[in-house]
């Protein structure tokens, strides 16, 4: 329970930035499945979902692989239900799911100077912050404390400056 | 269970040519055992989670991502090898577990 509970306290502090931190402060990057470049796409078969992940062309074009990520990055992971043959996801002639264009969640993770100094040491991913969407661009939940998640499972890359996907990404696009 | 985890390798790699295999890979102590695989596009990766703890089996490389989801201990995810390629296998919860994989048709 100490984690969460960091996490609503961090939530009523002010970055450096003045901005509240947790996911309000984090904007509906609105447009992006135009104006972003989708670089990944993960298959997920215990939810039957594919997930699309984007990024911001300015991060794509001046992250640096090995570096931590550049001020600014936006990276976002769309879920959407796939095609069933049955209850079995139907796969492509390469054996990939086939998603149907229904967007069930938007997750943004956004990186901007100073934003993790709200956060105790435990908890803090270095200058993230994160917000849950539906496809309208609607925050789904706006406390803090339903962000613990994201938090613990993406300080396990914290060499990878906490992505799962997109330092990665980088290093076997540029290195 | 390390003798059958070495019985079900020795079983997938005597596999007649032109059908498929499936290839068991262990999570023992947190590592992916063994730690490079060889395939062909139409085998089946097995991850059995015969560690004490939970596993999370994910590949991160573009073209061939995936996310098993969390596997409890004694549990088997599948992953069938469509595509020919390499790629790494990673645990979402230990960082440190890796996995290389090569398909070849």
């Amino acid at each position: 329970m100490r984690r969460p509970i960091s996490l609503a306290l961090a939530g009523l502090l002010l970055s450096a930035s003045g901005a509240a931190a947790g996911p309000e402060r984090v904007a509906f990057p609105a447009g992006y499945q135009d104006g972003f470049v989708r670089y990944l796409d993960v298959d997920r078969p215990d939810r039957k979902i594919k997930r699309l992940f984007y990024v911001n062309p300015a991060a794509l074009e001046t992250a640096k692989a090995g570096d931590p990520l550049p001020d600014g990055t936006v990276l976002i992971m769309e879920d959407h239900p796939v095609e069933l043959d049955g209850e079995a996801p139907r796969r492509d002639a390469e054996g990939r799911f086939i998603a149907t264009p229904e967007v069930t969640n938007v997750f943004v993770m956004e990186k901007q100077p100073g934003w993790g100094e709200a956060y105790p040491a435990d908890t803090r991913n270095g200058d993230w912050d994160y917000a849950w969407f539906d496809a309208a661009g609607t925050l789904k939940h706006s406390d803090p404390e339903r962000y613990a998640g994201c938090f613990n499972c993406h300080q396990s890359r914290a060499g990878r400056d906490f992505t799962f996907t997109f330092f990665k990404y980088v290093e076997d696009l540029k290195r | 269970m390390g003798r059958c985890l070495a019985l079900a390798i020795l079983f997938s790699g005597l596999a007649s040519a032109g059908q498929a295999a499936e290839i068991t890979v262990g999570m023992a102590a947190a590592d992916y055992t063994p730690a490079t695989v060889e395939a062909r596009v139409g085998d089946r990766l097995v991850f059995l989670n015969d560690d004490s703890v939970d596993h999370n089996v994910f590949v991160p490389t573009a073209g061939h991502a995936v996310d098993l989801g969390k596997q409890v201990p004694g549990a088997r995810s599948e992953l069938p090898l469509g595509k020919a390629g390499a790629f790494e296998v990673e645990c979402v919860i230990h960082p440190d577990m890796h996995l290389q994989v090569r398909v070849v048709r």
